[in-house]
């Protein structure tokens, strides 16, 4: 079972809770989809946004450049808030925010590609613990929000 | 010291933008006329966090180091859990407590 199947993925999360009757069950796969898509969307426009910043922090005299990646900054931000905004309706604040850590994991990787940056023992231990900190609090209850 | 207070009022603001969408989200109604909607008070001052966050995180790191200000983000996932707890009433049990230490303590350790 590859963790990047995506039917896998929303099978998982949104495995019902314990609480019956609070309106917290996902019958409908294709909307345990959108909501996956969206979470993964939302990683990738978070790491857009600090790529944006660490471009316009490496260019901060007035060029195309620079106006380029300050646009791809306020696209980014935009995304950011619909995003957090189709997140926030259906899932409880302290289940969904900390998904956004996995970034870290991510952003060890693209450092590598994008900056040549060196991927540390510190920083993979890092990821490593925030990555199993997200996979425990995708196993506690009530994670949906009441509809 | 001046902007290490200003590194943790911009994680405080990141988490209370959150809280205050949170509360904005809940209360659009898709079925009222979009006017209705752009009344929200909580949306719209979620916007101004928003917008606010990035520009006090531009002034903040022009002082302090990147990796020193972005070892700041650990606090965002505290304060959010705060929130969680006492402002929106969630319940936090257990495994919630666990994951979120761990992923504070995989932030810091991350940017040390």
């Amino acid at each position: 079972m590859s963790v990047f199947n995506i039917k896998c993925v929303s099978r998982y999360l949104f495995v019902p809770d314990n609480n019956k009757g609070m309106g917290m069950e996902f019958r409908n796969t294709g909307k345990k989809n959108f909501y996956v898509i969206i979470i993964v969307l939302t990683i990738s426009i978070n790491l857009m946004s600090v790529i944006a910043s660490k471009y316009i922090g490496m260019n901060l005299n007035l060029s195309g450049t620079l106006i380029l990646w300050l646009c791809v900054l306020v696209l980014t931000y935009g995304l950011k808030f619909a995003f957090w905004f189709i997140l926030h309706r259906k899932f409880k604040l302290s289940f969904i925010y900390p998904f956004l850590s996995l970034n870290y994991f991510f952003s060890l990787l693209l450092g590598k590609i994008l900056f040549a940056e060196p991927i540390t023992l510190r920083k993979i231990i890092g990821s490593v613990v925030i990555v199993a900190g997200v996979f425990i609090i995708t196993l506690s209850d009530k994670k949906l929000e009441v509809t | 010291m001046l902007y290490i207070s200003l590194a943790v009022i911009v994680q405080f603001l990141v988490a209370l933008a959150q809280v205050i969408l949170k509360i904005g989200a809940k209360g659009v109604d898709f079925k009222k006329p979009i006017f209705y909607n752009l009344k929200n008070k909580y949306l719209l001052l979620s916007i101004f966090l928003f917008l606010l966050v990035p520009v006090i995180s531009v002034i903040t790191m022009r002082v302090i180091d990147f990796s020193n200000f972005y070892s700041f983000t650990a606090l965002g996932y505290f304060f959010i859990m705060v929130f969680s707890w006492k402002v929106l009433k969630e319940d936090i049990d257990k495994l919630r407590i666990i994951g979120n230490i761990l992923v504070i303590a995989g932030v810091v350790v991350f940017n040390l």
